[in-house]
């Protein structure tokens, strides 16, 4: 950047009737300016050590049916974490990964545990399981935690790292994939019970159907039924244009109605009647990471160094930018990259952020008024 | 148009207090850095961050004529000319560093500026607009030898350079960016960056370095975080920096200022935050060194109403050469006067705003106020660095955005003796 950008020679000056727009353009338009967000550190506040700086880089997120938050973490060494807000609650607890040097990539919640990805520095992975962390009490006045053990799920290792891990929606299976291989675990049987051979590329998507979508990396989605253990090739053909399916990102809802996929070159798409339909292209990229509501509504982080925050918004089919990041309450700090998203169950949205001493960060969206037609 | 003051204070010494307007940028509203270059001559940044289209440039006092020098403009040394329409290279923040082994004075510039056809300026709010985003912090390699700019470079793409510290043993310099508060090692021969990463929100205002090549500053919770090069890794040490727990938690209690003592064991440090606290820290002790609290470096106050950034403020620690340290802190009449919105009370003036010198012992500890910032108009306790150069003279650099051109002050030390122990030169902005 050598050279001037606009060149211009005439310098604004305060009796300039502009003076006052541009200043409330840039001083509004900076910092999230629709909703709120909360920076919640990774530690129960005053009474734990916070997951260390360099090892709190937030790269997984999923809720269970209660809408409690499981995590993991990268930087010098992995971590895997719960988090619960609700009631007397307020916590992030490092559960103490069984092997710190193992990277989880994802992990997902059934009725009564987690499976977890885990993918060690020798290389392959595997499925770890633990039971579900129990609702804590009083976080205000006196507490206990039982620390369950991680347990391997049998014949569950695999030669490639495992990509992504989704459950079903009605939390019967989670669906796995590696690079050649996508997977079923049942939850109630506590293992694998499908394991096929299929290529497969990038993050997986839960629909509300039960199914789960993949890209095989050829240009097309794959679609799983686990509950007949059945993987149907080819489903979805990807525009030309889409890039690789490893940078794209997926968005739905918790019912899994609404259903977004973004490209790596930022393009938007709304999953259907079974193909994608191109909705919005975002102008700063790269997406790290996005998440709808219920209503529809999708939130997206988007940029490297400094992401901005955007919105699309069905109803309006209009895409946006909503500024940086920022948090006041809990912890007064900038948010400036994110790579993990999940929706809870009151509206709000968890994003995990991909930085040095990341921080687990809590998204209210701004309340629609109701539509002139008085649906929504 | 310099005006000298004498002051005695309560005692012996005293000192005669010189103040050195930035006439050749009538435009400069601040001077965030002040710095003895490896020459023993001290340097000044004579920014302009309030005027859209403003650059800073760079003055050095000379003694001969008893009056400042222009040698630059920092934005025609870059090629980053202030009718870009990108925010300027408006100033040098603490971005001084002097190299005594090649006789280089390194600055690294800051953000801010306004573009000129714009009010304000946001990084956040242009982080992806390339018509308007900062350029990026241009490390600048001033040969004080021959007086001539012997090399830029891009030290901090997009960002700011809040502080800047120099290793001149192993050539590397280091630097807080800012808006996103990473730390950045770069390496001199082989003009090469590399991100540390990130420590929190609120920039600390200094980095300074220690015995073991360790470079140190502060967290957003008013913790020491250390860099130890030979472990590649930022730490936050179990070092609270003071703060006033009447109201205060640690939050925001960052570093200000930091200055190294001549007995080459201690640093002395202030906090950047309402109620200052003076503290000095011996960093070479165990593994992460002892902290010593001072005490506040300003007066009580009324606690019930958030303080201007601008009011209660400490800095410019400087050794003075007989083995004292310096620093300007606030005194005021009634700090919210400016604020109170009655007739009779409007003005910067009105609140009885001061900047006073201060000398501590270190052997005692005790302290005693030794003279007063007098500007002809305007108040003068806003002191960013201090200096000493190689006549034993202080300099203190003013900000103050209410009267252009700031500049700064000379304090002369009369009835000292110097001290056996030289002070060191500043290695860091």
């Amino acid at each position: 950047m050598k050279t001037p950008a606009t060149a211009t020679s005439r310098r604004l000056t305060r009796n300039d009737p502009n003076w006052e727009a541009l200043l409330r353009e840039i001083q509004l338009g900076a910092f999230v300016h629709e909703g709120y967000f909360v920076a919640f550190p990774m530690c129960f506040p005053g009474v734990t050590l916070p997951i260390p700086r360099d090892e709190s880089r937030i790269i997984a997120l999923t809720t269970d049916a209660d809408g409690m938050v499981y995590g993991a973490t990268t930087g010098r060494a992995h971590h895997v974490f719960f988090a619960r807000f609700p009631g007397t609650s307020g916590i992030v607890l490092d559960l103490k990964w069984p092997d710190p040097a193992a990277r989880c990539p994802a992990l997902c919640c059934g009725p009564k545990h987690v499976l977890f990805a885990a993918n060690p520095a020798a290389g392959g992975g595997r499925l770890l399981r633990r039971a579900r962390q129990g609702r804590p009490t009083d976080l205000l006045h006196e507490w206990s935690f039982a620390k369950h053990p991680f347990e391997p799920v049998e014949d569950a290792t695999y030669s490639a790292p495992i990509l992504d891990l989704a459950a079903t929606a009605d939390r019967r299976f989670a669906v796995g994939a590696t690079r050649d291989e996508v997977f079923v675990y049942d939850f109630a049987a506590e293992c694998v019970v499908e394991r096929r051979s299929t290529a497969s590329a990038g993050r997986l998507c839960a629909l509300g159907d039960g199914t789960v979508l993949g890209f095989d990396g050829t240009g097309a989605l794959w679609r799983c039924r686990p509950a007949e253990r059945a993987l149907d090739a080819a489903v979805v053909k990807l525009p030309s244009s889409f890039g690789d399916p490893a940078a794209a990102h997926w968005a739905a809802d918790r019912a899994g109605r609404f259903v977004y996929v973004i490209s790596g070159s930022g393009t938007l798409f709304r999953l259907e009647n079974g193909a994608l339909a191109e909705k919005a292209r975002f102008t700063v990229t790269p997406v790290t990471t996005a998440a709808a509501t219920q209503d529809g509504r999708l939130f997206a982080f988007a940029g490297e160094g400094i992401a901005h925050f955007h919105i699309y918004d069905p109803r309006a089919n209009s895409l946006r930018e909503l500024g940086a990041a920022v948090s006041v309450f809990e912890r007064r700090r900038y948010g400036y990259a994110f790579a993990a998203a999940a929706p809870g169950v009151s509206g709000e949205i968890f994003f995990g952020e991909d930085d040095d001493l990341g921080h687990l960060w809590l998204y209210f969206p701004a309340i629609l008024p109701p539509a002139e037609n008085g649906s929504r | 148009m310099k005006k000298t003051s004498r002051n005695s204070g309560s005692g012996k010494p005293s000192c005669a207090i010189t103040w050195y307007p930035f006439l050749q940028h009538p435009d400069a509203d601040s001077c965030w850095s002040v710095s003895a270059g490896p020459d023993g001559r001290v340097y000044a940044s004579a920014c302009c961050e309030g005027l859209p289209g403003g650059t800073a440039k760079i003055m050095r006092y000379n003694r001969e004529r008893d009056a400042l020098d222009c040698l630059f403009d920092i934005a025609e040394a870059t090629d980053d000319p202030p009718e870009s329409g990108r925010a300027t290279q408006c100033k040098i923040h603490y971005g001084f560093s002097p190299s005594p082994r090649e006789g280089i004075l390194y600055m690294a510039s800051h953000l801010s500026g306004p573009p000129i056809d714009r009010p304000s300026y946001l990084p956040w709010h242009s982080w992806h607009d390339p018509q308007r985003c900062f350029r990026g912090s241009a490390l600048v390699a001033f040969d004080t030898r021959t007086d001539r700019v012997l090399w830029w470079d891009t030290l901090l793409p997009k960002e700011g350079c809040r502080c800047l510290a120099i290793d001149d043993e192993r050539g590397l310099l280091y630097a807080m960016s800012y808006p996103r508060d990473h730390l950045f090692v770069y390496d001199i021969a082989a003009r090469r960056r590399r991100d540390l990463g990130r420590i929190g929100s609120i920039n600390p205002q200094v980095l300074f370095l220690d015995a073991r090549h360790r470079v140190w500053t502060s967290s957003d919770y008013g913790r020491l975080v250390c860099y130890d090069p030979d472990r590649d890794r930022i730490e936050v040490t179990e070092n609270r920096i003071p703060h006033d727990s009447r109201y205060q938690t640690g939050w925001h209690s960052v570093l200000y200022d930091a200055v190294a003592a001549p007995d080459g064991e201690w640093i002395y440090a202030v906090t950047w935050i309402a109620s200052p606290r003076l503290f000095r820290f011996r960093p070479c002790e165990g593994e992460w060194g002892r902290i010593e609290d001072l005490g506040p470096a300003t007066q009580d106050r009324d606690l019930r109403w958030p303080m201007d950034t601008f009011t209660d403020h400490c800095g410019g620690l400087v050794f003075g050469r007989d083995g004292a340290l310096y620093y300007v802190a606030s005194a005021w009449d009634n700090p919210f006067a400016r604020w109170d919105i009655t007739p009779s009370e409007k003005g910067v003036k009105s609140r009885g705003l001061r900047g006073i010198v201060w000398r501590l012992d270190p052997r005692t500890l005790e302290r005693e106020p030794v003279g007063e910032l007098q500007r002809p108009e305007g108040c003068s306790n806003y002191a960013c660095r201090g200096a000493l150069d190689a006549e034993g003279d202080l300099f203190f650099g003013l900000v103050n955005h209410a009267q252009k051109p700031n500049g700064i002050f000379r304090a002369r030390l009369n009835g000292v003796r110097a001290a056996r122990t030289p002070p060191p030169l500043r290695m860091w902005g």
